[in-house]
Parts: structure tokens; sequence; C-alpha cells
């Protein structure tokens, strides 16, 4: 049993040095040195707990809203860059709702006596692609210049489009999803609040400093509309009374 | 309008002021023309048209018409009527000047001008000795051109132009107030 005789030595050897004068300065200051360091932790602790938690700022935003822009008229296809016609703060300072106006809904098309109709292809988010949830509207990720996946506004950012006013919801092509109306959208509209004869497109925002949402940005969406043959959009914009000359159809020899 | 085959012909000015409420209908040939089955009334000589020039691209073109011998009780009348701003039209048609009839050929009447009333004027003329007064109008008219030029200006995002195209529409009528609200976007309460 050598083995057993070993360790026993050792712990002879280890009692006989904390016995000794070094060694028991030495064990005196490794204990209190542990001890200090515990109670330091522990009072950090206890102000940590009493501090109270530093509130969000937010970020202060204040629009620059143009009452003499004229709304634009697109035919063919299109990039537009909106006007923000309102913006609606809600959910105790964490969400925005924003209306963007794009442009006129334009008439009807005399070549085949059909409306003009307008469709969403892009929308584009500080010149980055944005990717939807199915449902057509949540942004899902963003896809930069480079093609990298950005995430981090996911399900923060939607985007509700519209081809002509309030009542008239669509989803970017490419998309199917089932949207309701602008003033159901928007807190505090109404079914006054028709945009009428308009495409635009309500952003609403639910504010993530970490996540980068923290602000409206620079959109940009690129619709097609239907009516593309010279002959429809001259007479278009000869005849239309919003935009237009505003000529009586009577006028024009079509 | 082909007139190769006529000897003579004669030529009538017919005017159409009109607006969406009431339309005027004149010319200066000595009697009354139906055109489009629309009476206009003869003005004859009281009815002077300028010329106008014809250019193969567009020009902005003002025609002015003068038509005096209105008599001062047809002048309420003319002060009452909304013309400026009404649509004008004036047609070229060429007569038989044996007959006095209209030429059944293609193209006649003709379209001489299409264009605005843009102003007009009033001018009385008294005679001392009938001591009476008669009173001459003068219309100026914009081409269609000009109307182009004046009325494609579109709608601008502000509550004026959105209440003026759909009056109870109040889709616009935050816009002023944004410029002076900030939003603390995400700041806790």
């Amino acid at each position: 049993m050598s083995w057993l005789d070993s360790i026993l030595d050792f712990g002879g050897k280890v009692v006989d040095f904390f016995q000794s004068p070094i060694g028991g300065t030495i064990a005196r200051t490794v204990i209190s040195g542990y001890a200090v360091n515990k109670v330091n932790k522990a009072i950090a602790r206890e102000n940590e707990q009493a501090k109270p938690k530093q509130k969000e700022a937010g970020t202060r935003i204040q629009l620059d809203p143009d009452t003499e822009a004229k709304i634009p008229v697109v035919y063919g296809t299109a990039f537009v860059s909106p006007i923000v016609s309102d913006a609606r703060m809600y959910n105790n300072n964490q969400s925005m709702a924003y209306c963007l106006t794009l442009c006129e809904r334009t008439g009807i098309k005399i070549s085949d006596n059909q409306y003009s109709q307008f469709q969403f292809l892009q929308v584009y988010w500080n010149d980055s692609l944005c990717v939807f949830e199915e449902d057509g509207f949540t942004i899902k990720h963003l896809l930069d210049r480079t093609n990298t996946i950005i995430d981090r506004p996911a399900g923060l950012v939607r985007v509700y489009c519209y081809r002509g006013s309030s009542i008239e919801p669509t989803v970017p092509v490419g998309y199917s999803g089932t949207l309701g109306t602008a003033y159901s959208v928007i807190p505090g509209w109404t079914q006054n609040h028709m945009m009428n004869d308009l495409v635009f497109a309500v952003v609403t925002m639910t504010y993530n400093r970490e996540r980068e949402v923290t602000g409206l940005g620079t959109w940009r969406f690129k619709l097609r509309n239907t009516m593309t043959l010279p002959g429809d959009v001259l007479y278009d914009i000869m005849t239309s009374t919003r935009y237009g000359a505003g000529l009586e159809a009577s006028e024009v020899n079509v | 309008m082909d007139l190769s085959t006529y000897d003579s012909v004669a030529f009538g000015l017919f005017v159409k002021i009109y607006n969406s409420s009431r339309q005027l209908l004149f010319s200066d040939w000595p009697q009354a023309v139906v055109i489009d089955n629309q009476t206009y009334t003869g003005l004859g000589r009281l009815l002077n048209v300028t010329n106008t020039n014809s250019e193969l691209g567009p020009t902005d073109n003002e025609v002015s018409l003068s038509v005096s011998g209105i008599p001062n009780t047809a002048l309420t009348d003319i002060i009452n009527n909304p013309m400026k701003g009404s649509r004008i039209q004036i047609l070229r048609a060429a007569f038989d000047p044996q007959t006095l009839a209209l030429l059944n050929i293609a193209g006649n009447p003709s379209g001489r001008f299409y264009g605005i009333v843009t102003n007009y004027s009033l001018q009385e003329e008294y005679d001392v000795v009938a001591r009476q007064s008669m009173n001459t109008i003068t219309i100026m008219a914009n081409n269609i051109l000009t109307v182009l030029a004046n009325t494609a200006s579109g709608r601008r995002t502000n509550r004026v132009d959105q209440r003026k195209y759909y009056p109870t529409d109040a889709s616009m009528d935050n816009i002023a107030n944004l410029a002076n609200t900030y939003f603390d976007f995400g700041k806790e309460q």
C-alpha cells in the first residue's frame, strides 16, 4: 500500500506548510481576497438592481411635406419616388404609418375601351429590394445591390399597395395576399380618406433600434401602367381634367 | 372641300360659343342657317371676324370677333352670362351665291377655329341725333393650343387641390400640419 502511504505523507506536508508562518500568511491573504471579491460583486449587483432602467429615447422625425408637389402621371413602366402625404404615430410611439402618394390613376384606353390598370412590380427601401412574406405586404428581408440578404427589418415593416383609391388594394406582382382598405391600416383615417384616383402605398413600421428600423428612409416603387400606346396616352393627356388639358371627347378627332 | 366644279361660291362664318349651361349660335351670313341640326342666327355685316393664319405647325393663334348693333336691352343678357372661359368653334361654310343654299359637298362646312374665349369687351356708340346708343361686343379667343398650355397643370398634394376634385376626400387634409409636427418615433413613455 505504498500509494496510500504517499497520500498521507503529502497531506501531512500540506498541514505542516499552513501551520508554518509563511503558509499561514498566504492562506489568510487568499481567503480575504476571495471574500472581498464576493462582497464587491454583491454590492454591484444590488446597485444594478436599484438603478432605474434607461428609457429608449427613440428617433425624432420631422417630415418635409411639399404642398406644391405635382402628382406625376405614369404611362408604361417607371420608377417613382413617392411624396409623403400623411403620417401618423401610434401604439405608444412604437409604430408609424406613412401614406406615400405615387401617381395619378389614368383613364380609359381608346384602343380597347378598357380602364388602364396599375401594377406594383418592385418596391425598394434604402436602395434594397423588398422581398415580402406570402401575404404580399410584410417585409421578409431585403436584397441589396450585391444580392446579400438583409433580414433585420423582417416583420417590422409592412407595405400596403393601392392602385387607384383606398378601397382598391393590391399586392406586388408575384404575391397573392389579401389586403384591407387604406383607412383600416392608417390610424385616424375614415371612409372619407379615399385617395381618389391616386396610386399610393401605406408603409407601417415598428420601432427597433437594434434592427435599424428607426425612420422612413428612402423608397422607390417600380410601377407598370397598362396604358402604353402613344394614341391612348395622347388622348388621355388631352382629355383628363385632373392632369391634362380637359378637352371634351367631342373635340378630339379619334 | 372640292369647289373646282363651281363658277362662284360665297362663304359664311358660323360661330358657336358654348359652355355647360348654354350656347350662342350666330353667323355673318345674312339669313339663318341650319348646320348639324342647330340654327345659326344670321347677323350679316354686324359680325366681323378677324383673319387667322393657317400654319403647318401648331401655333397659339388668337382671333377676335366683333358683333355690333347690340341694343341696350340685350346688354344685361350678355353681362350676366359667363362668356369668359367658354368654348368657341368657328366653321366656314360654302354657299351657292345665287340660291344662298349650303353646298352639298363633302367637308362643307369645315372647321376654321377651335378655342376658348379668353376675354371680351363692350363698347358703346351713342347716336346724338337719334338719342339712342348701340353697343359692340368684341370677343377675344385663343385656340386649343393655348388651352393645352394653360390647363395641363396637374393635381398637387394639398387639401385645396384634392377637395377641388373630390369635395369629401380628406386624404390630403393633414399635409400642411406635418411640416410643424415632430414624431418621437420609438420614444418610451
